[in-house]
């Protein structure tokens, strides 16, 4: 036989020998089961009513305790409800905080794009990926032009431009496979230039470095 | 072929605890809120999205964006995506109650797993995925931890 038959015929022997001991046990020793508790009459039952009756009892208590547990978990609930309107008296984010916060951030990027040095190494590098970029996306089809790019040492100016507003929504994927040099951007809303054409602002960011606006 | 099956009992309560561990903190969805639209401008919507078994598919016949919201923890800015391997190419925008958008690279893609790192406070931003799904590939689920 394989050993794990073996553990498993022990298993199954030593749960039949267990309940047996159990029962056993009970038979010799009725006063284990405090029956007063149950009904008065309890001791002058017949022997055959005996496991009817413990089925009672056990019945009994588990529904004390699925009661106990209800009100429990009744009191859990009601807890957090009664606190309810001292959280939302003060809600997790004041909006003049949060837009001060956008303000600062925005405030930190332009500092750096108007006072931040050129990196002659990087910035020709990150120009080029993103001229090839667009013409890469020009190629697949897309109907806008590269107005302006200039880099710096942690971040890029990109405007593009295009005949509406419409044509310029979603370029960010398509020139995401191309700018390995840049780990994200800020978009600006498009604006509409006098001859009905549009354009918008990008603030690229280069990978690797942080952000001006981090920690913002 | 018992004791194969007793391993593999072994193994999986193994991987089940270990899986319980290592998602701790982790808030990991299906793709659930998804929708195609067209791979170029006017980026419209489209028919041919499907949901089944747990993933996004673009069924349209064609390659399209797929784009789905993305929900994420205060505090955890790291997130992992799972795609078909045929999928080209997904970003990660951010727009914050104010209107202002961000977009993220991923910091790394290898075969279908893409990986960001996007410090936002949650309940300021929206987040939502974007990426490009040739015909018949998927966006299975968004982790973020």
């Amino acid at each position: 036989m394989k050993q794990p038959t073996i553990v498993i015929a022990v298993a199954v022997a030593g749960s039949a020998i267990a309940i047996g001991a159990y029962r056993l046990g009970h038979r010799l020793a009725p006063g284990s089961v405090d029956r007063s508790a149950v009904a008065p009459t309890a001791d002058r039952i017949e022997p055959s009513d005996e496991t009817a009756q413990l089925a009672e009892t056990v019945h009994k208590l588990e529904r004390r305790i699925a009661a106990l547990e209800f009100a429990q978990l009744s009191a859990k609930v009601a807890a957090p409800a009664a606190t309810a309107p001292a959280s939302h008296s003060t809600p997790p984010v004041d909006p003049e905080e949060m837009k001060q916060r956008m303000l600062d951030k925005t405030a930190a990027v332009e500092a750096a794009l108007k006072g931040e040095a050129r990196d002659d190494n990087w910035a020709p590098v990150a120009e080029g990926q993103i001229e090839s970029a667009v013409a890469a996306a020009v190629k697949d089809g897309a109907k806008f032009s590269l107005q302006t790019v200039r880099c710096m040492t942690s971040l890029c100016e990109v405007v593009l431009a295009a005949a509406s507003p419409e044509l310029l929504g979603g370029a960010e994927l398509q020139l995401a496979p191309q700018l390995g040099e840049l780990g994200s951007m800020d978009v600006q809303q498009p604006v509409t230039t006098p001859n009905g054409g549009a354009t918008v602002a990008y603030r690229m960011f280069r990978k690797g470095r942080p952000r001006p606006d981090e920690g913002i | 072929m018992k004791r194969s099956l007793l391993i593999g009992m072994v193994v999986a309560v193994c991987a089940v605890g270990v899986s319980s561990v290592a998602s701790a903190n982790m808030l990991a969805t299906q793709a659930f809120d998804c929708k195609l639209v067209k791979n170029s401008s006017p980026w419209n919507l489209i028919s041919g999205d499907q949901y089944g078994a747990g993933a996004f598919t673009n069924a349209s016949g064609t390659t399209a964006r797929g784009m789905c919201s993305v929900p994420f923890q205060d505090g955890l800015y790291n997130f992992q995506i799972g795609t078909s391997s045929g999928v080209t190419s997904c970003i990660m925008k951010a727009t914050s109650v104010f209107g202002s958008s961000s977009v993220y690279f991923p910091t790394s893609s290898s075969g279908g797993l893409w990986y960001f790192n996007i410090p936002l406070t949650a309940g300021t931003y929206s987040t939502e995925l974007e990426c490009v799904m040739p015909n018949n590939s998927q966006i299975y689920y968004m982790g973020n931890y």
